[in-house]
């Protein structure tokens, strides 16, 4: 195991702590909302547990992932790029870590925000008058909605390293290098892209 | 410019983007409608102590580096240009996806805002309407403007921030190797 595969598992041990810790407070203080709220007789319960659920297994799935698979997922990243001929592998391997950390914690707040969204719509529709006096479209917007959904994309697309992006800002790196000590510093073939 | 004092300066960056992410939050604090003035210059204290940080952080960070790095060897590795370059590109990136992963929303207004602006501004001027959108109050303004710049400067970290790159290696990277 290199030095750089050690540091890729660390952090990502480190990041899955952060969201253990973090979400793991947050579980466990609307824990008492959820089984003992005020409606808790009423049918909007189902939703509150729905949403309660779903954050409960989205957010375990990131710290399993995270945690429990830090050594295959840090295997992949060095894989990719890893090779004799790349003088400078290490940089989309460095930006790709860095997507991955940008990605999960985007992730981890996209989904407390939406849990808790539909945890406080359903605890307003129960104490509505009727179905109707809320619509969903009014609390929760379309601007809103519509961010939640590209928040989501851009994480998963994040976690999966931005193979798109991580290309372009090493090129873009390589290219402001040469600018600096000449055209002949490093050749992209040198970089592994 | 060594490895540790490159590793010294990519923290102190990340941390004087944040400072200045957290300062520019205090900024809209001072919109908020108060009937004595204290509060507004007690926020405006903080506002300028944070951003002062932050640039000192930015800009100004040999002394806490220094400081950071303690009595360094005199055969210590020095870093290369693709390190340094490419050191501040991530690090910066990761600043610029975190602070525009949080304004999804803000992108989404800002785009819809763009869609219906020809036909707000030709009311405007024409029949001299000025749509309800523009009613707002102080504070919500002030907000509006501060997380509109915040999500320009994810934007402008997010492709790299290639002047502010340039200029830090301007100034310390190539002025350590000439020495």
């Amino acid at each position: 195991m290199s030095d750089l595969h050690k540091l890729a598992r660390i952090i990502l041990v480190g990041l899955g702590i952060y969201v253990l810790v973090n979400h793991g407070i947050g579980i466990v203080a609307i824990l008492p909302y959820i089984f003992y709220g005020e409606s808790s007789l009423g049918g909007h319960t189902i939703a509150r547990f729905i949403s309660f659920a779903i954050m409960i297994v989205c957010i375990g799935l990131v710290i399993y992932v995270l945690i429990c698979k830090a050594d295959s997922m840090s295997a992949k990243m060095m894989n990719v790029y890893e090779s004799d001929q790349a003088k400078v592998w290490w940089l989309p391997f460095a930006f790709r870590l860095a997507m991955v950390c940008a990605g999960v914690i985007v992730l981890s707040w996209s989904i407390s925000a939406i849990a808790s969204t539909i945890a406080r719509y359903a605890q307003m529709m129960s104490h509505a008058p009727s179905r109707e006096s809320i619509p969903w479209h009014r609390f929760i917007p379309w601007q809103r909605l519509v961010g939640w959904i590209i928040q989501l994309a851009l994480a998963i697309y994040l976690i999966c390293g931005a193979p798109h992006f991580v290309r372009w800002q090493v090129k873009k790196t390589i290219e402001h290098c040469k600018r600096l000590e000449g055209p002949n510093s490093i050749s992209d073939q040198e970089a592994g892209v | 410019m060594t490895r540790m004092h490159l590793m010294a300066r990519l923290t102190l960056t990340m941390l004087g983007v944040f400072i200045f992410i957290e300062s520019v939050s205090y900024f809209w604090l001072m919109g908020s409608p108060k009937d004595t003035w204290w509060p507004t210059f007690y926020v405006f204290g903080i506002f300028l102590l944070l951003s002062f940080l932050a640039c000192r952080m930015l800009f100004w960070s040999d002394a806490w580096m220094e400081r950071m790095i303690g009595a360094e060897d005199e055969d210590a590795h020095l870093a290369s240009s693709m390190a340094a370059v490419g050191g501040f590109r991530v690090v910066l990136v990761l600043c610029g996806l975190l602070i525009l992963g949080c304004r999804i929303e803000i992108l989404v207004r800002a785009a819809a805002f763009i869609v219906v602006a020809p036909k707000i501004i030709v009311n405007m001027i024409v029949y001299k309407h000025v749509d309800k959108v523009f009613y707002m109050a102080v504070s919500t303004w002030v907000r509006l403007i501060v997380n509109l710049c915040k999500t320009a400067l994810g934007i402008y970290l997010v492709l790299g921030a290639p002047r502010f790159v340039r200029w830090q290696m301007d100034k310390y990277y190539l002025a350590s190797s000439e020495d």
